[in-house]
């Protein structure tokens, strides 16, 4: 699934729930859509093992899961179900921060980063150009990166995630020279950060529990 | 192929090309079988993927091999050219989407012949999949190539790359072909062996069986068949469209494809007998599926894909005799679950409005109207049985309804074709756009018309299959003539191709078998994706015919007498060739033949010559 970019990955969600014959609701107007959002596009390429579709549905919690299950593709699981409080907002305007790992990473990219990332880390500021939608840009990317960890051949990173901020996987490489095709990169887990200002995993915000992040 | 370091080769592939997942082979639905003892089929379509996915025919044969124990069908599509660069640097042979095994070690490797544009990426194809392209340089070991489709009907430009085609409707013909395979390659018979039993079942040709021999000025003087082979092959007809056959567990798209919905089938033939058109002739007789039958097929086809959208397909779809209860009952039964409708193109009358208007709900896109031809007169020629007034009224309706764009399809280059024709086209997409004025109703705004104005390509076993095409300069003048008109009034909009592509598509259209060594130049030279304009290179064709020594006007535009051999003549979809001669006399004569489901039969020779007759849903 990791070609599948997010648009088409809604379009997919939609055939399963109309697969697996349980309703939607749909926003008003000449061309309804089923009211369903993924809490943030996850970029073409990359692999993942937390993403979180919001979606309404008059179905039971309990059964939701073993309902879906027999017509999700191969390589779509569900990890988990909650319910939220009535009156909690999408986890879409909510998201922060992204974890990914990458690698298993080629030798030589293994050895720069090694030279590279401390000296990244030790600095206050980092410009770098991105490219946006107007034009290239002069941003500073440090702040972005809450954390990065170079252990034996894996990268793992903690980058900006959501409309607030944000720092792609693969910008931040080509500030080292890599190509995002080096090595897979998979997104292990996205936080939202709640009133108090904390950041949890979409789970633990819906459950009202906050765990050791 | 991929199966060392677990598919990384493929997924690096993937990384760098657009679109990955056109090559993902993973969709809903797609079938993955163990290979082991079985007949194996790569079904291919030569364009690429969002083209090949929104193609019913495939899905129909890719359904009716599966079902089989003892046979099963996988999936390969043009690359795109990015895609087509990464397997060349890597050196990887093409490779079927769902097991990723390489094309060259299937059985059976199927080409669906749509469009002849499609015949360079045939060649392309094989020799990415380390095929010999020559079927006569294949061997033991190599898969058996065979093609069919509408271009099936004249297949000889593509008879030297082609070890047999079917004629007509594969349906019952594929599953005679996988018995008659397995049992061939369990007696050990050679590839020609296997051949010669193939070329037993009815609607089978194989090319090399039948020798051509061509007259001086490069006609063709006879085809001889070796041996006590058929003189003539007829088309596979089925007597009825079974619910068997109907794809109900169809494959699912991961991206935007041209067609991204269910196409549901709800009859195939047409009799209108517009002589242009290729589809009517080939595919008679209309054959309707029952009305329950389809309600029943639309649900369980929704129920396993998911789709949200159901078009209702064939040839003439305000044709079906059963289309108000038809349509009424699946609004009742399936719009509380959301599912849209779409319709093809609309027949020109208030019915196919007021079908439309149920059907669309709310959502007023654009209705298309096929009127072909700019006047009375031409439109009486090719027995478009549409009048100026129908087409007023019925833009009108639809306007009245709500609609604010139309497309209009016309043709330019039809035989007898005069400058008032010509303007005609003008002044009927004019008084569409105005057509509330021109009948006195009042309000109303007017409407945005688009023009479609297609090169028209004289195709076999059609009433015009031995016309010239208009030269090209002649297309092209034309084409200013129209453009000069249309920039007069800012709501009309004129679409139209390039002269060059309908001008190679009409020589491959009605070629013959030396054409062959102008595809082999051609592929050598790197045509591919023809049917692209931004690959399409017309002087690379013109140095292929050159090379050939064959000169392609010989092709495209030179009236055939009717005693010439027609490269095709063996060939036959069941009409009688004395019908089509009599219809095109007809046609300069400006008379016009009636509708065979109306009552009067002309004898085209169909139901005459074939084990099949006219299956409607309800009794007119």
């Amino acid at each position: 699934m990791r070609f599948v970019g997010h648009l088409d990955m809604l379009k997919t969600w939609e055939r399963i729930f109309r697969r697996a014959r349980l309703p939607m609701t749909f926003s008003q107007g000449f061309a309804p859509r089923p009211l369903m959002s993924l809490a943030v596009p996850l970029p073409v390429g990359l692999l993942s093992e937390s993403e979180y579709l919001e979606f309404r549905t008059r179905e039971p919690l309990e059964e939701l899961a073993a309902k879906l299950a027999p017509f999700l593709p191969r390589d779509i699981d569900i990890l988990g179900l909650a319910m939220p409080k009535a009156d909690e907002k999408s986890l879409m305007s909510l998201v922060r921060y992204g974890d990914y790992r990458v690698g298993p990473l080629p030798a030589e990219a293994g050895q720069k980063l090694e030279r590279q990332l401390p000296v990244f880390l030790a600095e206050r500021a980092v410009f770098m150009e991105i490219k946006r939608k107007k034009g290239p840009k002069m941003v500073d990317i440090r702040p972005l990166v809450k954390s990065a960890r170079l252990s034996q051949h894996e990268l793992r990173l903690r980058l900006a995630l959501g409309s607030r901020a944000n720092l792609r996987v693969d910008t931040f490489l080509s500030y080292f020279s890599l190509v995002a095709t080096a090595a897979p990169i998979t997104r292990q887990e996205i936080f939202v950060e709640n009133e108090a200002g904390l950041l949890l995993t979409p789970f633990q915000y819906i459950s009202g529990t906050q765990g050791e992040i | 192929m991929f199966s060392g370091g677990g598919g990384q080769v493929l997924q690096q592939m993937l990384a760098a090309v657009e679109k990955p997942a056109r090559y993902l082979g993973n969709e809903f639905n797609a079938v993955h079988k163990d290979h082991s003892d079985k007949v194996t089929i790569a079904l291919a379509f030569p364009d690429v993927y969002e083209i090949a996915m929104s193609h019913l025919g495939l899905q129909i044969l890719y359904h009716i091999i599966n079902r089989r124990e003892d046979a099963l069908a996988e999936r390969v599509y043009a690359p795109w050219v990015d895609m087509e660069a990464e397997m060349r640097r890597r050196d990887l042979p093409l490779f079927a989407l769902e097991s990723q095994r390489p094309v060259r070690e299937f059985d059976l490797v199927g080409f669906t012949l749509q469009y002849e544009m499609s015949y360079s990426n045939i060649l392309n194809m094989l020799a990415l999949a380390r095929v010999p392209l020559l079927a006569r340089d294949r061997e033991e070991g190599h898969p058996l190539v065979m093609a069919g489709g509408p271009c099936a009907f004249n297949p000889e430009p593509l008879a030297d790359f082609l070890d047999f085609v079917v004629l007509g409707e594969a349906e019952e013909a594929l599953g005679e072909i996988i018995d008659v395979y397995a049992a061939a390659r369990q007696a050990g018979h050679s590839r020609g062996q296997i051949l010669q039993r193939l070329s037993t079942i009815d609607g089978v040709y194989v090319p090399s069986f039948y020798d051509v021999h061509y007259h001086e000025d490069g006609t063709v003087r006879e085809v001889v068949p070796q041996g006590d082979r058929p003189k003539t092959v007829f088309k596979r007809v089925l007597r009825e469209l079974k619910a068997e056959y109907y794809p109900t567990e169809p494959v699912v798209p991961y991206l935007d494809i041209v067609h991204d919905r269910l196409m549901l089938e709800i009859f195939r033939g047409c009799s209108r007998g517009c002589r242009f058109c290729q589809a009517g002739m080939i595919y008679r007789p209309v054959r309707e599926r029952p009305r329950q039958e389809l309600l029943a097929l639309a649900k369980a086809a929704l129920n396993s894909s998911g789709h949200n959208e159901v078009s209702l397909m064939s040839l003439s779809t305000m044709d079906y005799t059963d289309l108000e209860a038809l349509v009424d009952q699946l609004l009742g039964d399936l719009s509380c679950e959301r599912v849209k409708f779409s319709l093809p193109s609309l027949r020109v009358d208030s019915f196919s409005v007021d079908q439309a208007k149920k059907l669309h709900q709310g959502r007023r896109g654009s209705l298309t109207l096929a009127p072909e031809a700019g006047s009375q007169r031409l439109r009486d020629v090719i027995n478009k049985q549409v009048t100026e007034k129908d087409l007023l009224e019925t833009v009108a309706g639809a306007q009245a309804e709500g609609w604010q764009n139309l497309k209009l399809y016309f043709m330019i280059g039809l035989p007898s074709e005069t400058e008032d024709d010509l303007l005609g086209i003008f002044s009927l997409a004019h008084k569409a756009v105005w057509a509330h004025r021109y009948l006195n109703r009042p309000g109303g705004k007017p409407l945005r018309v688009t023009v479609s104005a297609a090169a028209f390509v004289p195709k076999p076993w059609t009433p015009f299959q031995w016309e010239p095409q208009d030269s090209m300069k002649s297309l092209e003048d034309k084409q200013r003539y129209l453009l000069s008109h249309f920039t007069k009034e800012k709501r009309l909009k004129l679409n139209y191709h390039g002269a060059e592509l309908s001008f190679i598509e009409a020589v491959f259209s009605r070629g013959d078998r030396r054409l062959g060594r102008v595809l082999q130049k051609a592929h050598a030279l790197g045509c591919r994706f023809d049917g692209w304009s931004e690959h399409f290179s017309f002087a690379k064709w013109l140095q292929a015919f050159a090379e050939a020594e064959l000169d392609p006007t010989f092709y495209a535009n030179r009236p055939r007498a009717r005693q010439e051999v027609l490269p095709w003549d063996h060939l036959s979809p069941g009409i009688s060739k004395d019908w089509l001669w009599q219809e095109r006399n007809e046609a300069l004569a400006g008379s016009t033949t009636i509708d065979c489901r109306d009552g009067y039969c002309s004898v085209c020779g169909v139901c005459q010559e074939l084990p099949v007759a006219i299956k409607l849903a309800k009794e007119k």
